[in-house]
């Protein structure tokens, strides 16, 4: 009591009243509301990284974070007298129009929730899309932003990734590398095998299993072709496929064994006769010698 | 505890250098300006080195790893150790185990060397290296597996003292196949976590392992671990502590698994 004033009373009429009922109704939800659903969103986070991956599972959960908060919002509204039906009527209506005007970008939403779901790729993976290859640097709701070997960054949207073939190379802990190559017509098959899977054998990051292949793939133009076929770590497939030509062309040096540049013999006619010459400078042709 | 050569303590002064060769690997270790300087080179490095005098000009050249040091720090040792991947093992000759029957077979697998010194006054692990580089293998399917290193071996059916690489781990294991039917022994993979090393005279070997293989039994968890070495080696002393510890009987699917061969129709 405080000069004939009493502030219990006080206190008690002004939350009796509907307004600052309200408002302290309001203040309860919006405390216990936003923390709840960043909670909510960071323990789905967990559950679901273990299922779509861990940019699938933050995707995940920064859809379920906006959903709560727009719950909370509703919540809000409806505090303060807001008919909610009326507000989720024009929203659906508003839905309809913005989705016709929107079809791509709903597209790829939807798109973007089955990659989710498919997991094709993960981040730090190195994918092939288009023509475009680089790392996964994150996986968006709308577009997988891709980062080039040159350092460029490319949006591709997640309806692209749906229509088209996608290669995740890196996918595979363990690649094949194919170094095909050409030697002499004079040389030795069995040799050339034997000296290919030497060059296998030897280098310590070709896997011993599976085994590397070596195929001899047929007569060409200039050469006897072969086919090297080496397994490594995905980790080391660069330094695989850069070192085993170079090794392959020093043990060809050491064995004697020819690299042919291609080869054409020009004849003409069936006789295989000399060709005729024109020789400019005496402005007549030259008849070719007789054979005699 | 003291070891024999190359295994002991050792103490290099500022300014000076050692070179301690092991199979293929050579590794020279210079102690100056308060730094460890270490390279580790292969057998084309020898010729080179072979006609340094000691105490000489290093070649500049050398491959240097370099490790901060105390300026009091003088102590450093080589320790063997067992290499950091599992190894598959393979016979050069495939050999069949008859039905019921029981062989140990001794697998050689070159050890790693490990490098420890002084910095700031304790004992630290600067590195290791391979005494014999192995090539890389692949234990199970392109979709999914370990990478390993592979080693070809004689696995000779006993122990000859002279026969043996100087610093290949000598590795027992019993093998008993307790089916009607032949086992090939085509290959074998090295768990080498449980393994731990043992010094005998100057030779290397490892702990007792027996694996009971019968049909059905597709991951052959019937793997024990023996403590100690096999034979005469039994009283060796332990040299390295196996990396995850020695256990008595594996639980692990993998340990030394699994693919000794299909067993084959008499």
């Amino acid at each position: 009591m405080m000069g004939g004033l009493d502030l219990d009373q006080l206190w008690n009429d002004f939350f009796a009243g509907e307004v600052p009922g309200r408002i302290l109704r309001a203040f309860v939800i919006a405390i216990f509301g936003l923390p709840l659903v960043a909670l909510g969103a960071r323990f789905s986070a967990r559950l679901l990284r273990a299922r779509f991956g861990e940019q699938g599972g933050r995707l995940l959960a920064k859809i379920i974070r906006y959903a709560g908060y727009i719950i909370v919002l509703l919540t809000l509204l409806q505090q303060f007298g807001f008919n909610l039906a009326a507000v989720l009527g024009a929203a659906g209506v508003a839905g309809v129009a913005i989705g016709f005007a929107s079809q791509t970008s709903l597209s790829n939403l939807i798109s973007g929730l089955f990659i989710v779901g498919e997991r094709p790729f993960e981040k730090g993976d190195v994918v092939e899309i288009d023509g475009i290859t680089g790392l996964v640097e994150e996986i968006g709701l709308m577009a997988l932003t891709v980062r080039t070997f040159d350092n460029r960054s490319v949006r591709i949207p997640n309806e692209t990734l749906v229509k088209t073939n996608v290669i995740t190379v890196t996918r595979y802990p363990i690649r094949r590398v194919d170094t095909e190559v050409g030697v002499a017509y004079n040389e030795s098959i069995g040799k050339v095998m034997e000296v290919l899977r030497g060059v296998a054998e030897d280098h310590p990051n070709v896997l011993d299993e599976p085994s590397p292949l070596v195929i001899f793939t047929g007569f060409g133009d200039s050469s006897l072709n072969f086919l090297l076929g080496t397994w490594g770590a995905k980790d080391d497939f660069l330094t695989v496929k850069n070192e085993i030509p170079l090794r392959i062309k020093e043990a060809f040096d050491r064995e004697g064994i020819e690299i042919p540049f291609p080869h054409i013999v020009l004849a003409a006619g069936k006789a295989m006769q000399p060709i005729p010459l024109d020789i400019p400078a005496l402005g007549r042709e030259v008849d070719a010698p007789s054979p005699e | 505890m003291d070891f024999p050569a190359p295994w002991q303590e050792r103490r290099l002064a500022d300014g000076d250098w050692l070179r301690a060769d092991f199979a293929e690997l050579t590794l020279i270790v210079l102690s100056v300006m308060e730094e460890w300087r270490v390279a580790a080179v292969g057998p084309e490095w020898r010729e080179r080195l072979d006609s340094l005098e000691s105490g000489g000009r290093l070649p500049e050249d050398l491959p240097w790893g370099r490790w901060d040091r105390g300026s009091n720090d003088r102590g450093l040792n080589f320790r063997p150790i067992f290499p950091d991947r599992p190894v598959i093992v393979r016979p050069r000759a495939p050999l069949h185990l008859s039905p019921r029957a029981k062989a140990v077979f001794y697998v050689g697998i070159p050890a790693w060397i490990e490098l420890s010194a002084d910095l700031e006054g304790t004992r630290r692990v600067l590195s290791s290296w391979p005494s014999v580089r192995l090539s890389n293998s692949w234990h199970g399917v392109p979709t999914a597996g370990e990478l390993c290193y592979a080693s070809h071996t004689h696995a000779r059916r006993r122990y000859v003292t002279d026969e043996w690489k100087d610093f290949d781990i000598a590795t027992t294991v019993e093998i008993s196949n307790q089916s009607d039917r032949t086992l090939p022994f085509e290959r074998l993979f090295f768990e080498t976590d449980h393994l731990a090393l043992f010094l005998h005279g100057s030779r290397l070997w490892s702990n007792h392992a027996r694996i009971r293989a019968s049909e059905g039994d597709a991951e052959l968890n019937g793997v024990a671990f023996s403590p100690k070495p096999h034979g005469d080696a039994a009283e060796a002393r332990t040299i390295s502590a196996a990396r995850k510890g020695i256990v008595r009987r594996s639980i692990l699917r993998s340990a030394f698994s699994t693919v000794l061969g299909t067993f084959q129709d008499d």
